[in-house]
């Protein structure tokens, strides 16, 4: 069983169909890449993982664990960055990564050693900064330290790198391939081609709510006979030019 | 400047703002319905039933020597109905007779007029006694129609009480205007700013119960308006130590002159706690239903007169002694507790009403606070 199991995620808002029977699973030590254009549902499922949303249908096992209302002891096991970086504008990065230590119930001594050896890892040299001062990369770096604060792990990214400009793209992408090589399971959300070929383990193409083919890059190259990731997309969703 | 363009962007907004139904409702339906409904409905209460009260008898009670045709000259009247209280000035108080009239002496001729200066109903009966007694032609043989009786009036209400009755109002509205002033910008800020900055969204994704927080939240909101209740406090404590002193020494505390007892400040204390939390219960709600910080704050008005605007009722409520309604209202309550404890004391019965009306909308007003937080998220 993978770390997160994803059976059969079906999620409508009002009329339109979010997710339509959507299951995959993430493997340990893994970065499982969900390839998709906006609006295709990448975020409805990360959301249903984390329990921001219900599903109509459908389950999400986290570690084994059903997610299900009113349990959230196994988002512990989770370290996330969503597209809303979440940094709080009015508080120093520092107390604001303390409060979302103390949220993952880390020891005062503990949050401190974490935000010295993140702040070092992660290049973070504006802790004392207030988060309406940051700019959007130093605000991702912010989302990710929090992200990493508790050692999770599980790592979830939705468009980590949206927005983000080319030196902070490769320091992130930099990180997210050390924190594999360190055993972490990373479900990795984008539209960004380049970046799952780069970094990604396996890859699910994900189009109106339907997983419409998965694999490694290779068996994905095999299957369509084209060796551009952008191909197979367009291919893997039946797009005609 | 380009006024052309300027007049084109103005434009667009004058049709933006009129489509918006927020800014109808608070620019047009709030000022010219809402709010004078709620200011003139408590005037035309007032006048509606100060003009009852000139159509109805006075319940007069007359009492002491026996002046011939004294007694007559009242029982005559369409506009007297005489009537026996064991306690008249309490029952005058409590407005079950509404004048009181003692003969204290038969020669010279001389009555004492018992009157609540609180009550319309007495300041009524109050004139009309005044007239029958200067139009009043005793037995000639008794040398009486020559003699003007003197009238000595007494007001039942102590200065005391006057006071308080007037204090308690002004305070009492202006601690809950300070529960209001202090809680609004916390409550908007902490669901619905956090909604529009997307750091809620990130908060509920991390191992914390909406529960945990949504009560951190509470209790924010519930602490800023204790403390700006407090601050208003602090103003008026500071502003009467200079000037007044406190008649009841260390165990009475003194407001505007008026002593309160330590019990009965603690009473208030406590009450006012529960108030503090279902108004930020309330500011709650509309900030957790909105999609934004904007969208909140047009919220803020239509709460600000469900909770303030009842209080303006208080002024028809002039009595000393007030009917139970009164008490079940969360507030209004709270006011008239004040008032109690800067006139008479609290009494047991109207605490009891206040407390359980309290508890009661704080218990409401929680669970319709959770279950719009839940539904929220899905709004964020």
């Amino acid at each position: 069983m993978g770390v997160i199991e994803v059976r059969n995620l079906h999620k409508s808002y009002g009329r339109t169909k979010a997710l339509n029977g959507i299951s995959f699973e993430l493997r340990e030590g893994e970065v499982f890449a969900l390839l998709g254009p906006n609006g295709a549902g990448k975020t409805t499922t990360i959301f249903i993982i984390l329990g921001l949303l219900q599903a109509d249908e459908g389950d999400v096992f986290v570690d084994g664990e059903k997610v299900s209302p009113g349990k959230y002891e196994y988002r512990k096991k989770i370290g996330a960055v969503l597209e809303e970086n979440g940094i709080y504008e009015r508080l120093k990065v520092r107390e604001s990564l303390q409060f979302w230590g103390e949220i993952y119930g880390l020891s005062n001594q503990e949050i401190r050693r974490r935000i010295e050896e993140l702040s070092e890892e992660l290049g973070i040299d504006f802790l004392e900064k207030r988060g309406s001062e940051l700019s959007r990369g130093m605000r991702q770096k912010g989302s990710l330290a929090r992200a990493l604060l508790p050692h999770p792990p599980i790592l979830i990214l939705d468009e980590p790198t949206d927005g983000l400009d080319v030196p902070a793209r490769e320091t992130f992408k930099k990180i997210v391939r050390k924190e594999r090589e360190n055993g972490k399971s990373i479900l990795y959300s984008t539209h960004i081609m380049a970046e799952v070929e780069e970094i990604a383990d396996r890859i699910a193409i994900i189009h109106k709510g339907n997983i419409v083919t998965s694999g490694t890059l290779q068996e994905l190259q095999e299957k369509y006979g084209e060796k551009k990731l952008e191909k197979i997309f367009i291919r893997a969703i039946g797009y005609e030019l | 400047m380009n006024f052309k363009k300027v007049l084109t962007i103005y434009k667009k907004e004058i049709k933006d703002s009129i489509r918006n139904k927020r800014v109808l409702y608070s620019t047009i339906i709030v000022p010219l319905v809402i709010l004078p409904i709620f200011v003139n409905v408590p005037q035309m209460i007032a006048q509606k039933s100060s003009e009852k009260a000139k159509f109805r008898p006075s319940n007069v009670m007359l009492s002491g020597f026996r002046i011939p045709g004294f007694f007559e000259q009242f029982a005559r009247s369409d506009l007297i109905n005489l009537t026996i209280a064991n306690d008249p000035v309490k029952a005058l108080k409590k407005g079950k007779i509404d004048l009181y009239v003692r003969i204290v002496s038969k020669d010279p001729p001389e009555v004492e007029i018992y009157f609540n200066p609180l009550s319309e109903t007495s300041k009524i009966a109050l004139s009309r006694a005044k007239l029958l007694i200067e139009t009043f032609r005793g037995y000639a043989g008794e040398n009486f129609a020559t003699r003007r009786v003197k009238i000595v009036t007494n007001s039942v209400i102590s200065n005391r009480e006057m006071k308080g009755v007037l204090t308690g109002i002004t305070l009492g509205f202006l601690l809950i205007f300070g529960v209001l002033t202090g809680g609004i910008a916390p409550g908007v800020d902490t669901v619905a700013g956090e909604k529009e900055r997307k750091t809620l969204i990130v908060l509920l994704s991390l191992p914390v119960s909406k529960r945990d927080i949504l009560t951190g939240k509470l209790l924010l909101v519930a602490t800023i308006s204790f403390i700006s209740s407090v601050l208003i406090l602090v103003g008026i404590f500071g502003l009467n130590l200079l000037f007044f002193r406190s008649p009841g020494g260390i165990n009475d505390f003194s407001i505007l002159g008026l002593s309160i007892s330590l019990r009965d400040f603690f009473i208030v204390f406590f009450l006012m706690l529960i108030y503090i939390l279902l108004a930020s219960s309330v500011i709650l709600i509309a900030s957790s239903y909105a999609r934004s910080y904007r969208e909140a704050q047009n919220y803020m008005t239509p709460i600000i007169i469900l909770i303030a605007v009842p209080l303006l009722f208080t002024q028809v409520l002039t009595n000393l002694y007030l009917p139970d309604w009164v008490f079940y209202l969360p507030g209004v309550n709270i006011m008239m507790v004040l008032r109690e404890a800067l006139t008479m004391g609290i009494l047991e019965r109207h605490l009891l009403l206040t407390v359980v009306s309290l508890v009661i909308s704080l218990y409401i007003a929680v669970k319709i606070l959770f279950r719009v937080f839940e539904r929220s998220i899905l709004r964020v």
